[in-house]
């Protein structure tokens, strides 16, 4: 999800609810704040007394009002899983769930901080502070990759693929490359030269031949296979572009022009096995924040939930 | 090495043999789903374990603890129930009931205090001023607000006042903490201190004795100006009087110690009564109880001459030892001017700087004998005709409704918050500072704190002995 202008409805929303809320919990602390209101506004009597008596924020009407709507925030934003893998039910489009998911998360910082009081609380509320403030960095930094990596991806990937097929197409890969090296074997059998049927000319030719054939064959089983078989390239010589392309071009050099077409299309194999790397790593930089976030926010949303039942239910 | 773009049909063309690929989950999102369910599941269990535990375990209550102990309260920290009665739950449509079980376990330790002052209105819990769970350091000091909830508010107050007519003088707290100091106590206001304010700076009211301009009713006769400026003073010590001569911090530095004759006065102002003997003395009185000391002093005057023969001259011989006391009675009888009685002149006569035998003035610099009770005391006559010192009565607290520490005042010059008093010729006027002089600091302006808890307390001593009858004679 790129936040662009569609989000500006959303940002300003969430900037008049935070300061809504941020001018009630001031209201409530602070009598100053009710003067300057000069009557026009009246402090209800269910929210309690100004300033509020205790030392518990959290637990004044005003500030359960903060916790119960963070809590339902975090129970919707937790729904954005979902949702996702129900896109047909009619709940909405999955677009405004997920600029609803990022605002109204956000809303939620001023009213943990105000529901809380500024404090940590015990322990309870310690692990649940510490937790809501991993899923928020973590919630962040995806978005941050989300609007990194996509562009990059354009730009690296002209020809991105789907991320389940590429085992597929690795694969697919793999037997192209043992395809040509068949071709190689087979033309290297038939270049052998059959005693007494030839002049000596006609067979030192081909005996060149046949060692150019078996030096490509050397490349693709020492080099190329190993390359393209391999789910960790790093550290072989063709898992660099550059170091690629210099291998190719020696190997052309050394090698006759009958050897060229098989050798540009294992470079070009070479070429689509980089990119899939490539895309795979940045598919693990797009997705790996939700292997933290996806699974905090799950335990967030059920240890909020304790936390406001043993306060209301248990200790009330 | 670029390869040509493929078309979307030469891409899909590769899924050929895929094309069920989505009916199985990739490693990747297959990881993230297990972890979140293991998640889900060690939150459930770990929720319901301590659901469980959280009636028995006390591991499980101290975990839901809104927050850390203070550190006055650490030691029993561990004891949820030294505050907390588990029968009692919380009510937040009746938390007078909750109140009351949690105030009880405080009065269980804090035994010596009561509350506030008896036309309070609207009671108060301990908890509402007092707040527990916000963490490990000392406790938060009162919030104004908690002050300000009566103070602050017309209706309490009005309430407050009109109920404060039902009780006599006596039945209001008076701070004290020591018997044996003396408190200026000024007659209670008639609607007693109701008035609303919102701060200490801009509407607390003045101080009710710059406010009342009241006076100093200590009847002992005590001249500032001229001990602190006078020229004719003489030396202490090879030093000028100054205000920290008499005036010594306690051994907290809060406030000032007493005022006595003999620490304070007596290297200037001895009682020598004969010329010839500077340390043949009148003894100071230093109690009620030592009230008549000085008449029976003079009435077996021989007999002090023979004690102070024997004691002090270390004459063993009687005949010595009564020429002695008649050569000095007869000098006594020739100073005592004809038809008065050395009582009378001991008692009454307020002459400065006379010498004894001539009735000269010392010069200046000397340091004055002894010209008179009267001198510093009011001097009264009582029924029988004798002679009786009115015990002078020295305040030790001013302001009997605040709290305040000299210490903490110590970068001040003493004029800066008693500067009058060095213009002060009368022992009634009162220089203390004024509600001005405290918000020159203490106030946004002055950046010193200025809350309520800076200066008064909520808590008083239940009622005391009058204070009359804490009153003692010190001089």
């Amino acid at each position: 999800m790129i936040v662009d202008r569609t989000h500006f409805g959303w940002g300003a929303g969430t900037i008049v609810a935070s300061a809504g809320a941020a001018l009630l919990y001031c209201a409530n602390n602070d009598p100053e704040v009710l003067k300057e209101w000069n009557g026009l506004l009246a402090w209800p009597d269910w929210l309690g007394p100004v300033p509020p008596l205790r030392g518990n924020f959290g637990a004044t009407p005003l500030g359960l009002i903060y916790g119960t709507v963070a809590l339902l925030i975090f129970i919707f934003a937790a729904l954005l899983g979902w949702r996702r893998n129900h896109s047909s039910w009619p709940a909405g489009r999955i677009q405004v769930w997920l600029k609803a998911h990022i605002w109204l998360t956000l809303l939620t910082i001023p009213l943990i901080l105000f529901h809380s009081g500024f404090g940590w609380g015990g322990p309870m509320t310690q692990i649940l502070a510490g937790l809501y403030v991993f899923v928020m960095v973590s919630g962040f930094w995806g978005l941050a990759l989300q609007h990194l990596v996509p562009k990059l991806m354009r730009e690296s990937l002209p020809e991105e693929t789907i991320f389940e097929q590429i085992p597929f197409i690795r694969s697919q890969l793999v037997a192209q490359a043992e395809a040509i090296r068949g071709e190689l074997a087979s033309q290297a059998e038939e270049a052998l030269p059959k005693a007494g049927h030839h002049e000596s000319g006609t067979v030192a030719l081909a005996s060149e031949n046949t060692v150019a054939v078996k030096s490509a064959i050397q490349f693709l089983d020492q080099q190329a296979l190993p390359y393209l078989e391999t789910l960790k390239p790093r550290g072989l010589a063709l898992y660099n572009d550059g170091a690629s392309d210099d291998q190719f071009r020696l190997l052309k050099l050394r090698l006759p022009e009958s050897l060229h077409a098989p050798l540009v299309q294992v470079q070009n194999l070479c070429d689509e096995k980089r990119r899939l790397d490539l895309q795979t790593r940045l598919h693990y930089w797009l997705h790996s924040w939700l292997m933290v976030h996806a699974p905090a926010s799950i335990l967030l949303v059920v240890l909020t939930l304790v936390h406001a039942a043993v306060a209301t239910f248990i200790y009330a | 090495m670029p390869t040509p773009r493929k078309d979307q049909k030469q891409i899909a063309q590769r899924y050929a043999g895929n094309l069920r690929y989505f009916r199985k989950l990739n490693p990747f999102r297959r990881s993230r789903i297990l972890l979140m369910l293991g998640c889900l599941l060690l939150a459930v269990g770990l929720a319901l374990i301590y659901i469980q535990s959280i009636k028995t375990s006390r591991r499980a209550q101290l975990f839901s603890s809104s927050g850390g102990i203070s550190r006055e309260h650490f030691r029993f920290g561990q004891d949820c129930q030294k505050c907390h009665d588990p029968a009692v739950k919380i009510d937040l449509q009746n938390p007078a009931v909750m109140n009351a079980s949690l105030d009880a376990k405080c009065e269980a330790c804090h035994t010596r205090h009561t509350f506030h002052q008896v036309e309070v209105v609207e009671n108060l819990s301990c908890l509402d001023c007092h707040h527990e769970h916000l963490g490990t350091g000392p406790m938060q000091p009162v919030a104004d607000s908690n002050c300000l909830s009566c103070h602050g508010n017309a209706a309490v107050m009005a309430a407050s006042a009109q109920k404060g007519l039902q009780f006599r003088a006596g039945d209001f707290h008076v701070k004290s903490k020591n018997d044996l100091l003396v408190y200026f106590q000024p007659p209670r206001p008639a609607m007693g201190y109701t008035q609303v304010f919102q701060s200490f700076e801009k509407d607390h009211p003045d101080f009710q004795i710059q406010r009342e301009n009241l006076t100093d009713p200590n009847t002992l006769k005590f001249n500032h100006k001229s001990h602190l400026t006078g020229k004719d003073i003489p030396l202490v010590d090879g030093h000028k009087l100054d205000c920290a001569y008499c005036h010594q911090p306690d051994s907290q530095g809060a406030y000032m110690q007493p005022i006595s004759f003999a620490k304070n006065c007596q290297a200037c102002h001895v009682l020598q009564i004969d010329p010839t003997l500077p340390d043949f003395q009148i003894p100071h009185p230093t109690s009620v109880s030592e009230a008549n000391s000085v008449r029976d002093f003079i009435l077996t005057l021989p007999t002090q001459y023979a004690t102070y023969a024997a004691d002090k001259m270390g004459m063993k011989d009687a005949t010595q030892v009564a020429a002695f006391v008649s050569d000095h009675m007869s000098a006594i009888r020739q100073r005592t001017r004809e038809g008065t009685d050395l009582i009378q002149e001991v008692f009454y006569t307020d002459k400065r700087k006379i010498n004894p035998g001539d009735g000269t003035p010392p010069a200046a610099g000397e340091r004055a004998l002894f010209p008179g009770c009267a001198h510093c005391h009011e001097v009264k006559t009582s029924a029988a005709n004798e002679p009786v010192v009115t015990p002078p009565v020295l305040p030790d607290r001013w302001y009997v409704h605040a709290e305040f520490s000299h210490a903490t005042h110590s970068t001040m010059k003493c004029e800066d918050c008693h500067g009058q008093v060095l213009q002060s010729v009368k022992s009634s006027d009162i220089y203390l500072p004024n509600k001005a002089s405290c918000v020159a600091c203490h106030s946004a302006k002055g950046g010193v704190v200025s809350t309520c808890a800076t200066c008064h307390g909520y808590h008083n001593p239940a009622p005391g002995p009058n204070v009359a009858s804490a009153l003692s004679l010190r001089n």
